[in-house]
């Protein structure tokens, strides 16, 4: 979808393809570009999918310029001019000797105009590192493009065999990036929850997995997708590729109690099994936030009618949206559009449609918007990023803020506190509680 | 499926020889597509009977998606013809158009395993890599070369072939030459003879016939429109060759020097000039590299003009972009608007970073930055009228404000016209400013720092203002690192008791007018040390007549000495500064004394990064610590070699072992962070906030450091 917002603080698909190559442990992203388009988002990488292979020792040799990740080529007027190809054949080679198991090289937006042939490069380097080439990602691509385009070539080269065997009752995980917030413990939640069914997740594809783990997406016998707009085209693939059917996209994500139950209930339908333990997982969550809400309610009337605003892509915010409005009894006064999935932001605009035809539907907001409605509408609840939370901290009435999108520079998370599935319910519903009461 | 790339000198007769030789393969039933990779799109007009086709980036352009229905159009014969289409002459880049139409054609899954042939018509020379595409893997397998016996189409012949070598991994791509007469003395043999030189063979010679341009002129090909000439025979003759008897090569293009003996030698007809038979390489000057059988030949060659230029000696890393250190001075503008001309990336990388480094600002505050998120349609047909739209909708949203218009790589590389927009837009109760970066084009960070800190001035800077007395400008401050606030806070502290005010920061959380008014003072205090702040402090002395002081940072107590009496001089404030000085002694000497008795007698051994660090050895000299510093590293000039786990390279351990022998310290100070077992170690800062007591304040911390284990537990779990 063509974005004509003057948002200045979305990530774009550049930053999306690097979270794919990034977003698996052993592999290395050179970045052919100029040095200044790598720091932000190698620091970001290294806070949030820390791994030991990015050894401290990288960051003061050539290419890496003080960081331990994401080496790059340093482009300047001279390389658009002549070709990059002279530094993009050193960096490989220097990047070759330390035997990652995957390269992945993408160019930036100035070395993609001028139409390096990355692939042809790749072979005259003779490397024995696995090359993936990411000739252009486009300009203002969306983030959820560059990561999905970059996956499927991703996949595309180390998925060999497309008649490889499926194992009985596996899944791949599609959907998240380690650049959202709080990735690590989602995707640990969706896989504890599925171990508890006897599932067997194989892969959560390009979200901080092993390369090990990723050659075998191919033998799953189910695609889940945890986020629309990051998991789409990736699953389409698969199906066509590899013949993995995927989780229906029009379920709702898995956040907040029904969605969760539903989205698990699907799975234990498609692979035929009882659905005892997630009536029960979902009967003991509604039971614990019973008594939190209940005794929260009863001692201040803050609960019901509590106005919030949120901001996320349309996966995460029509679930939560949903649930808040219908399980809490919040009440959604603005609602921010980051990245757009075209079936959920279908089901959010008729939703919002019958239900709530007063809440302001905002895409792409640019932060002049965001305070403009946050000023207009006053919530008392700010569900978003780090970007929400700085700009509503400007306002006279600063909104207790919740973390549930990226970007997030606020803290480091080590703890076990997901936003998906049953848990991650829990999660939500503390940190409501403990704001308004 | 075969792949058939035709290219030429513009203008050779590239569109006419492929259409006619389709239109031949056509006859004998074979199934063809023709994508015409030019944007003047009429590659088609022969097959198609005239200009009727929507090109796939008018496409793109006008409807923001491209359908293979509308695009994809049947001529002569069925052959099915694609037009990429382009820019307007002079405006944005067509390369990246043709990059962007084979990919187009691709997503929207053009199979081109249905057609018997895929022939790619390119425009003109290999200029760049766009152009390029159609003769890479998986488009052409072979590649045509249009020519004449010209000495501009022979040069573009020969480029074509350097670039087919270029991208020719293992099988020859280069089909032959075919030679379109122009009706030049000796053509047929200057052809023969050059084909004979890049290892290809003449396919066949088109002479000149004015059946052409009547045939042209109904729209139509030769094939169609005269069948039984003697010129639709060639063209078939050229089908048959493709058909059947082609054998492509890998050429072998002439160098720069054979080419000018061959055009010398063939074209003019000249005496044949001196030829090196085995060239050496020498280099002069680092820039040019000349054949030449030895140094002595290099003049001679200068001037026979058989110079091979190469590509310019490397030059150092550029840290950051230009762009990102013109946001660093705009976004400091409250009151103006700094709207990036670039991809939404280069903007979201500039918020994050500012948002997650400036959490020291006293005041929450809402970003100025805006983006125009660049779309790939920008960057193909030029961005002007998409610029010209925000910019429009800009000015009535924020109809006093300033707007910088901070310009990314990419714009630099397509060459939009931006001043002429600019100028268009001003009014008289706003501005719009283009601060030409380009990115990394532009240069580094600090560059792009320069670049707007200049241009701010130029516009703004009010040159009527009267100075006042007591008025000081601040200039250099380190907007992107955490201790700019707190350096300002004690420099402020310092000004405050000498009671002078301070009257702009230029540039650092200011408005327009204050930086109208910069003139109210005439001295400027540079906060960093820096070549920037050097140009800086050079072009607003030359420019504005102020003065600025030339001035130690306030690092560590001598140099906060140094620098309180100098600015105090300036303002006849000497008594001012002496009774600061001596309440600043007072607490001085307080903590020295509180310090020496652990200190005293210890000996330090500084591993330092090249930075001054006079601030750190006075404090610990003043508490009694026996100071050694060596140097073993400087982050910036690495030569890539490995680093040992203790953090410093293994070709420099050994200097560091030998100062520790030699020294005996009882502890380590290093630039970044080393360990050792038996020795404590600590990470000094190479940017102490500033004040007299910079060095005892550090001091103070080590003497915890240094009591707590010399290696913490969670170290050992790495």
């Amino acid at each position: 979808m063509m974005n004509n917002s003057l948002t200045p603080h979305r990530p774009d698909s550049l930053s999306g393809a690097i979270a794919a190559f990034e977003g698996i442990q052993e592999a290395c992203t050179l970045l052919n570009g100029p040095i200044g388009c790598k720091f932000y988002t190698a620091y970001m990488a290294n806070i949030l999918a820390p791994h030991p292979k990015h050894e401290s020792d990288e960051c003061f040799s050539n290419f890496y310029f003080g960081q331990t990740r994401l080496p790059c080529t340093y482009i300047d007027e001279q390389d658009f001019i002549y070709g990059s190809e002279p530094k993009v054949t050193q960096a490989l080679k220097h990047v070759d000797l330390k035997q990652h198991s995957l390269i992945g090289i993408i160019n930036h937006s100035g070395t993609s105009i001028i139409g390096d042939d990355l692939t042809q490069i790749i072979k005259n380097a003779n490397i024995k590192t696995p090359t993936v080439a990411i000739d252009s990602t486009g300009f203002t691509g969306t983030y959820a493009s560059g990561f999905q385009n970059a996956t499927i070539k991703i996949l595309d080269k180390l998925l060999n065999n497309k008649n490889k065997q499926k194992i009985p009752q596996t899944v791949n995980i599609i959907g998240s990036t380690i650049f959202h917030y709080n990735w690590e413990n989602d995707i640990a939640e969706i896989k504890r929850t599925l171990k508890l069914l006897g599932i067997q997740t194989l892969s959560a594809i390009c979200a901080g997995e092993s390369i090990d783990n990723i050659k075998k997406a191919g033998q799953a016998e189910l695609n889940l997708i945890l986020n629309e707009e990051y998991g789409d085209k990736i699953a389409n693939y698969l199906e066509k590729e590899h013949n993995i059917p995927c989780i229906d996209l029009n379920l709702q994500a898995p956040y907040g109690i029904s969605a969760s139950e539903t989205w698990f209930k699907a799975i234990t339908e498609f692979f035929k099994i009882p659905n005892e333990i997630i009536k029960t997982k979902a009967r003991q969550v509604r039971k614990k936030c019973y008594h939190a809400l209940a005794q929260t309610s009863s001692y201040t009337n803050n609960l019901r009618g509590t106005p919030f605003t949120i901001f996320g892509d349309t996966s995460q915010v029509y679930a939560l949206t949903t649930f808040f409005y219908e399980y809490l009894g919040l009440l959604p006064v603005t609602i921010g559009i980051k990245e757009i999935g075209t079936k959920n932001y279908e089901a959010l605009k008729n939703y919002l449609t019958h239900n709530l035809p007063n809440t302001h539907l905002l895409i792409n907001p640019d932060q002049y918007e965001i305070t403009d409605y946050l000023n207009k509408t006053k919530p008392t609840l700010l569900f978003g990023s780090s970007i929400e939370k700085n700009i509503s901290l400007t306002l006279q009435k600063i909104p207790h803020f919740i973390p549930t999108s990226f970007p997030y520079h606020e803290k480091i998370i080590l703890t076990n506190r997901p936003i998906t599935g049953f848990n991650g319910t829990l999660t939500l519903i503390e940190d409501i509680i403990n704001a308004i009461k | 499926m075969k792949g058939i790339a035709f290219y030429g000198k513009g203008g050779i007769g590239k569109s006419t020889t492929i259409s006619n030789v389709i239109a031949a393969l056509s006859v004998n039933g074979k199934k063809i597509l023709q994508i015409g990779c030019d944007p003047k799109h009429d590659s088609a007009r022969l097959l198609l009977g005239g200009f009727t086709q929507m090109t796939v980036l008018e496409q793109l352009n006008t409807i923001g998606t491209v359908s293979l229905d509308t695009v994809m159009l049947t001529g002569y014969n069925h052959v099915k013809c694609i037009e990429s289409g382009g820019p307007e002459p002079g405006v944005g880049c067509a390369g990246r158009g043709i990059i962007q139409t084979l990919q187009l054609l691709k997503d929207q899954g053009l199979d081109t395993q249905q057609f018997d042939y895929v022939f790619f018509d390119v425009l003109g020379d290999v200029v760049c890599g766009g152009f390029a595409v159609p003769m890479r893997d998986g488009y052409a397998d072979e590649v045509y070369i249009v020519s004449s016996g010209e000495i501009a189409s022979i040069y573009a012949a020969n480029n074509i072939a350097k670039g087919l070598q270029r991208f020719t991994s293992t099988n020859g791509k280069l089909g032959g030459i075919i030679g379109n007469l122009r009706g030049i003395n000796n053509e047929r043999q200057i052809l023969e003879m050059f084909a004979k030189k890049i290892g290809t063979t003449i396919v066949a010679f088109i002479p000149h016939n004015d059946i052409i341009p009547q045939a042209e002129l109904a729209s139509k090909t030769i094939i169609e429109f005269a069948p039984n000439t003697e010129l639709a025979h060639i063209y078939s003759k050229i089908a048959n060759y493709i058909e059947y008897h082609s054998n492509p090569v890998i050429p072998t293009p002439l160098s720069d020097m054979d080419l000018e003996e061959f055009i010398q030698e063939f074209c003019y007809g000249a005496k044949k000039i001196k030829i090196l038979q085995q060239p050496q390489t020498c280099v002069c000057n680092n820039l040019q590299q000349i054949t030449a059988q030895n140094v002595d030949d290099c003049k001679n060659s200068i001037t026979n003009r058989a110079i091979q230029v190469s590509v310019p000696k490397e030059k150092p890393p550029l840290y950051g972009c230009s762009l990102t250190g013109a946001y660093n001075v705009i976004s400091q503008i409250n009151d103006a608007i700094a709207l990036m001309y670039s991809p939404q990336g280069c903007a979201y990388i500039n918020y994050c970073s500012h948002q997650s480094t400036l959490p020291d600002l006293n005041t929450p505050y809402i970003s100025n930055l805006l983006c125009t998120n660049m779309q790939e349609t920008d960057v193909i047909f030029g961005g002007t009228k998409h610029l010209d739209e925000i910019l429009t909708d800009l000015q009535k949203r924020f109809p006093t404000q300033p707007i910088f218009l901070i310009t990314a790589c990419p714009v630099g590389l397509i060459g939009d016209d931006i001043n002429s927009l600019t100028a268009k837009l001003n009014t008289n109760k706003q501005q719009i400013i283009h601060v030409p970066t380009d990115g990394v084009i532009g240069g580094d960070f600090y560059l792009g720092m320069l670049t707007a800190c200049k241009l701010v001035a130029e516009k703004f800077i009010d040159k009527t203002v009267r100075p006042t007395d007591d008025g000081i400008n601040i200039i250099g401050e380190q907007n992107l690192s955490t201790t700019a606030n707190p350096n300002f806070k004690e420099v402020n502290k310092i000004l405050t008791a000498l009671n002078i005010k301070i009257n702009c920061r230029y540039i650092r959380q200011t408005n327009i007018e204050e930086i109208k008014n910069f003139k109210k003072a005439k001295i400027n205090l540079p906060l960093s040390n820096d070549q920037m702040v050097h140009d800086l402090s050079n072009f607003l002395d030359q420019h504005f007549g102020t003065e600025t002081l030339q001035i130690p940072l306030p690092i560590g107590f001598e140099q906060t000495v140094e620098f309180t009496r100098t600015i105090a001089r300036k303002f006849n404030k000497e008594a001012l500064a002496e009774k600061l000085i001596t309440e600043a002694q007072v607490t001085y000497e307080k903590d020295k004394k509180q310090l020496e008795p652990f200190f005293a007698g210890k000996k330090a051994l500084i591993n330092s990064n090249g930075a001054n660090i006079d601030w750190l050895q006075l404090a610990l000299q003043d508490i009694g610590v026996k100071v050694t510093t060596i140097s073993t590293f400087n982050i910036f000039t690495s030569d890539g070699s490995p680093l040992s786990k203790s953090g410093i390279k293994h070709s420099e351990a050994k200097l560091m072992e030998d100062a520790i022998r030699l020294n005996d310290p009882d502890f380590i100070l290093s630039a970044r962070y080393l360990t050792t077992a038996n020795i404590p170690c600590d990470f000094f800062p190479t940017l102490p906030v500033y004040g007299f007591n910079s060095g005892l304040d550090y001091a103070k911390k080590l003497y915890f450091k240094l009591k707590i284990p010399f290696i913490e537990g969670w170290r050992y779990d790495e």
